[in-house]
Formats: C-alpha cells, structure tokens, sequence
C-alpha cells in the first residue's frame, strides 16, 4: 500500500504521462520518419528502373565516386590524427592543452560555409597562396583536393571527441604496467592502448564518415559545381532539385538516406556493444 | 639485488617531492616506504623503477647492484611494479595478462608457446588462480586482482619487486590474508621487495626494514623494532601510533620535570597509550599527574580510557582487561598516572 502511495507521488497521472507520449511520438513522426519516407517514396515514385535509371546515370555515378574519394582520403586522415591528438592530449598533462582541445572544436563552432571560405580565401586565386599555387599549376579550389581538405577540416573533432574523454577517463596506468613488463611503445600502443579504444574509436569513425559523405556547406563553397567532376553526392542532390528533376533529386538523396540508415544500425550496434563493456 | 639511491631529488611544479635522497635497499629484504600522503614515498619508488626521472643533477645515481640505470628507460630495468589500482589489462584474461612480459619479448629471446603457457600456469598456481585463467579482470574481485597483478610483475623474473600501496584499495579482512601471504610468498622467493604503504601497521606487520619519510624527507631507516621501540624523531612517534605529548624541562642535575607548565619547558615528551602505570594514591614520586578518568571503552583489545588533569587536557591511555579489572576504575574517579616510558624530542 505504502509503495503504491510513493509511486503515485513519482510518476505523472495516466492522462498526462499518455499526452507526452503522444507528443513525444507525433514529434518524432513528422520530423525524423516522415521525411525518410518522403524520400523513399519520391524516389521509387515512377518506379525501380527509373530509380535505377537516375542512379546510374554518368553525372550521378561521378557524384558517387566522388563522394566515397573525399570518404576513403578524410576518414583515415582523421582517424590517424584523431588517435595522435587524443593519446596527446589524454595521457599527458602541459601547458596549453586545454586551449588546444577547445581548438579541436573549432570546426564543430564554426558554420560549414565559413570552413569553405576559410580554404578558399587560403588556396584560391585570389587567396593568400593562389599566386605560387597558380605558377605551379596546381589547382585546389574548385577541384577535389579542396573538397577533400574542407572535408577534412569539417570531420576533424569526431574521432578526437570521442577518444578524449575514453583515454583521459582510463588514465596510463595501463601503458605503464605494459611498459614495466618490458613491452616497447609500439608494442604498448597495438596491444593495450588500441584495444582498450576500439570501439570508441569505431564509434567515431562511423560518424566521422557520416558526416564525410553528407557534408554540404563547406563542400559547397570550395567545390565550384563542375557537373561530372566536382559535385559530391549532396551538392548533385541539390543541383537536380534546382532543376526541378526531383526524381532524380530524390534517387540521388535516397543514396544518402539509406547511408544514413547503415551508420545508424552500425552506431546502434557499437553502443550496444560499449554499454555491454561498461556492465561488466 | 642491492638498491641505492644516491643524491635523489625530484621537484614537480616548484613543489620538492623528495629532497636530496640517500638510501641503500639490501638484497633480498622487504621494504616498506612509510609515511603520510606527500611525503614522497610513491615518486621515490616510481623513480626506482624508472616510471619517472629523478631531477637532473650530475652526482644523482640509481645503482642496481653496482649498475648505474638511471638513464635506462622503464622497459629495461626489468622491475616487477604492482600498481595501486592494479592496472590490470581490462581487455585480456588472466593468463594473458600475466603473459604479457614473456610474449613481448624479441623473438630470439622469447620462449616457445608451450613453455609460455607452463610458466603461466606456475604463476597462477603460486597466487592460487589457476582455475581462473580465463576470465577476465572485471569477474574477478579486488584480492584476486591484487594477485593477478603480482603474478604478472613476477612473470618477468624481475630483481626487484616494487608495490605501490599494494593493499590500499581492498577491505580490511582481505587485506590483512593478502598481508600474511605477501609475507610468506617473500620468505620463499627471497626478491628484493619495496613497497609504499601508509598504514603504519601493514609495515610493522610485513617489513624486515621500514623507512619513514615525511615532506620528501627520510625521517628514520631501521627494523621494524627500532623504529616502533627507538623512534628518531617526534614525526615517527607520532606516525607510529598514538601518543601523549607533555611539555617538560630536560636540566643538568635534573633529568626531568614533567607537567604543562610551557614557559618553563624546553622539551617535548612523548608517552604512548600503553605506557602508563595508574597509581591509585599519590605517593610523592616526580613526574606524576593527578587526573579524573573521563571516558571507559571497554569494546576492543584494549580498555582505552580517556583522562583529563587539571587543565582539562586530554591523556589517553590504554589498558589490559586484567590491569583495568584491577584496579576497578570508575567515570570521574581521581587517580595518578605514570608514564613508564617516555621519549623526548627538542622542543
């Protein structure tokens, strides 16, 4: 009876805790899985062939590759750079470090457009470097090394984000231990400090390259919009909803959205898995 | 394997953890590194075994036996650390992780697998967790862990054992059967051993020497006997247990005068608990207090009883059952107390 009594104290009556279900529901229907279904179905609206059709077509196909280029250079880029600043910065302690993982955030502060013009003021003929870049024929803005740096820059915190905290909470004892036992630092980094991150590490690395392949804004301003050449799957999405072909629009987005869904069931999966190691 | 520091200062941030360390560990003793939180104990023995660097100064020397390593890295001073927190790797079993020293070795001096693997078990026999081989740190308990931790230092054959407040983190009952079984495992090994601990019974209990340190000072080397009987310094007296402190006068013809009269005294005396006679009358002797008694706790090992004298000043004192049944105490009784034993320290 006196259980009850405290209970009924703890939750809210039955008809408000059900009107913030319902809320709670409604909310979530309309902004995350209406949209999913909108394009789902704009996309397969004229049928799987044309879908198909709108896919593999040459500017759409170039888009796609490009996407997984920027993809395949940023995420091992960032993960590399990712794990050395993080063990830098969690395992050890000098002057400025704090400063210095705020500044890994910089590019989370910042808006992608500003990151885009960042690199164009830099690399652009007008920018700081265009001259020399312009007497050695290398191009960078409105060309794919461009996209790839602004990707880069973009994607950068993920990795280092979620190592920080992971690292600093587990501390070097363990390193240390490996290394009384006469283990060399290469040896110490494979077998201890690697395992003991990798699904954090994973974890980053997922939505790292989430944001990889969606970028836009920053992508955007360094990209220029060359048909075939330097459109990334988003900015292809967005050139054929200009033009009012929104088949194709929505084929192309649909590429992203079920991307979208794989780094879900991926980042679903790598929780379960870490809050399963935290258990135990 | 002898271990002498010589000349060992470290300073982290302007604050002087050790001061100017000279210090020799005998071969194949148990050490015990005594002393309050910030004395210094951890960073010395971090520095033996290489986990840290003592200041640079040119006459700074860590000699393992006659071998100077103070400029040889962690890795190859080939000493048995036991962390505080055991530092287990969380991501391997028991048996691995007391692998670990003998699988990272360079390969023309690696053992085969098989040997591995009965070594191991050797080990896991020694610390009894054989049958546990294949769990992992997180299924075991703290006194379990503990022993994985020893096993994997000693699996490396080290020449000294160095335990970094090896029981500080488990109850007080696994505690003392790991203390007895730290004891009796040394008594069979015979590895130089030095371990840090602030708990001044765990080195009274397990130690064949005890080096005290305050304010990255040493404070007093000796046996455990020495150092508990023959304090050097009013610190160790009063690190060692609990203590009495009167303010006395030390003269020429007199050898003492003992009440709290300050203006008076030029020295400190120290009296422990245990070593006071109670004196039902007085019978004109120096150096006794008339008191009241206080406080009786008869629950414990000792009757500890708590008396004030005339100036309201707290004396403890700690009695047998049978004394105490003796001389049949009761609160507010007027009695004398004197001190058996004392030691006086400068003032």
């Amino acid at each position: 009876m006196q259980s009850r009594h405290i209970e009924k104290g703890l939750y809210p009556p039955f008809i408000i805790n059900a009107l913030i279900t319902a809320i709670t529901l409604v909310f979530l229907a309309l902004f995350l899985i209406l949209p999913l279904v909108v394009i789902f179905g704009e996309a397969f609206r004229e049928g799987i062939s044309i879908w198909w059709g709108s896919i593999v077509e040459q500017e759409a196909l170039s888009a796609l590759r490009l996407t997984l280029i920027v993809a395949v250079i940023a995420v091992p880029f960032n993960l590399f750079f990712g794990i050395v600043a993080s063990w830098a910065l969690a395992k050890f302690d000098f002057w400025g470090r704090n400063f210095i993982i705020t500044l890994i955030d910089l590019p989370f502060a910042v808006s992608p457009i500003v990151s885009g013009l960042i690199f164009v003021l830099l690399f652009g003929i007008h920018g700081w470097m265009g001259s020399w870049l312009v007497k050695n024929n290398i191009q960078i803005i409105f060309a794919v090394p461009g996209i790839v740096l602004a990707t880069m820059f973009v994607t950068f915190p993920f990795v280092a984000r979620e190592l920080i905290p992971l690292m600093t909470e587990q501390g070097s004892e363990e390193e240390q231990a490996a290394l009384t036992l006469g283990a060399n630092g290469w040896q110490t980094f494979w077998k201890i400090t690697l395992p003991n991150i990798k699904w954090g590490l994973l974890y980053g690395v997922i939505l790292c390259n989430a944001r990889a392949m969606g970028e836009f804004g920053a992508v955007s301003v360094v990209s220029g919009h060359i048909r075939g050449e330097t459109n990334t799957l988003p900015l292809q999405a967005e050139i054929l909803y200009n033009e009012y072909n929104f088949t194709a629009a929505f084929a192309v987005a649909s590429l992203l959205a079920f991307l979208a869904l794989i780094t879900l069931a991926l980042k679903y999966f790598v929780e379960s898995r870490i809050n399963k190691l935290e258990t135990l | 394997m002898s271990i002498s520091l010589e000349n060992i200062s470290k300073t982290f941030n302007g604050f002087k953890a050790l001061d100017d360390i000279n210090l020799t560990f005998e071969d194949g003793k148990l050490t015990a590194l005594l002393g309050p939180s910030g004395s210094g104990k951890t960073t010395l023995l971090r520095i033996v075994a290489g986990l840290e660097l003592p200041d640079e100064k040119d006459n700074s020397k860590i000699l393992f036996n006659n071998e100077d390593v103070i400029d040889k890295p962690v890795r190859k001073r080939q000493v048995g650390f036991v962390f505080q927190h055991y530092a287990l790797f969380r991501h391997l079993s028991v048996f691995d992780n007391v692998a670990f020293g003998l699988k990272v070795k360079k390969r023309k001096e690696r053992l085969s697998k098989s040997e591995i693997h009965e070594q191991v078990f050797e080990l896991l026999r020694i610390v009894q967790l054989d049958t546990m081989a294949d769990r992992l740190p997180s299924q075991l308990s703290g006194g379990q862990r503990q022993r994985v931790a020893l096993a994997r230092a000693l699996a490396i054959k080290p020449k000294v054992l160095l335990l970094d407040e090896p029981f500080g983190s488990l109850d007080a009952k696994v505690r003392a059967e790991l203390r007895r079984w730290l004891r009796k495992l040394h008594d069979d090994l015979h590895i130089t051993s030095i371990f840090v601990t602030h708990d001044q019974e765990e080195a009274l209990e397990v130690s064949d020497r005890i080096i005290v340190m305050n304010h990255g000072r040493i404070e007093q080397v000796g046996t455990p006997d020495e150092v508990f009987h023959k304090p050097a310094t009013e610190f160790v007296m009063q690190f060692l247990g609990d203590v009495n402190v009167f303010h006395g006068r030390v003269d020429k013809n007199q050898t003492l005068l003992l009440n709290n009269a300050k203006e008076e005294a030029n020295v400190k005396f120290l009296v422990r608990p245990h070593d006071f006679e109670i004196l039902l009358e007085n019978n004109n002797e120096e150096n006794i207090f008339p008191v009241k008694a206080h406080r009786i706790l008869t629950a414990g090992v000792m009757v500890k009883i708590e008396f004030v004298d005339k100036s309201n000043h707290l004396i403890l004192v700690h009695l047998s059952h049978d004394s105490y049944g003796e001389i049949r105490l009761n609160l507010g009784d007027e009695v004398f107390l004197r001190p058996k034993q004392h030691h006086f320290y400068d003032n």
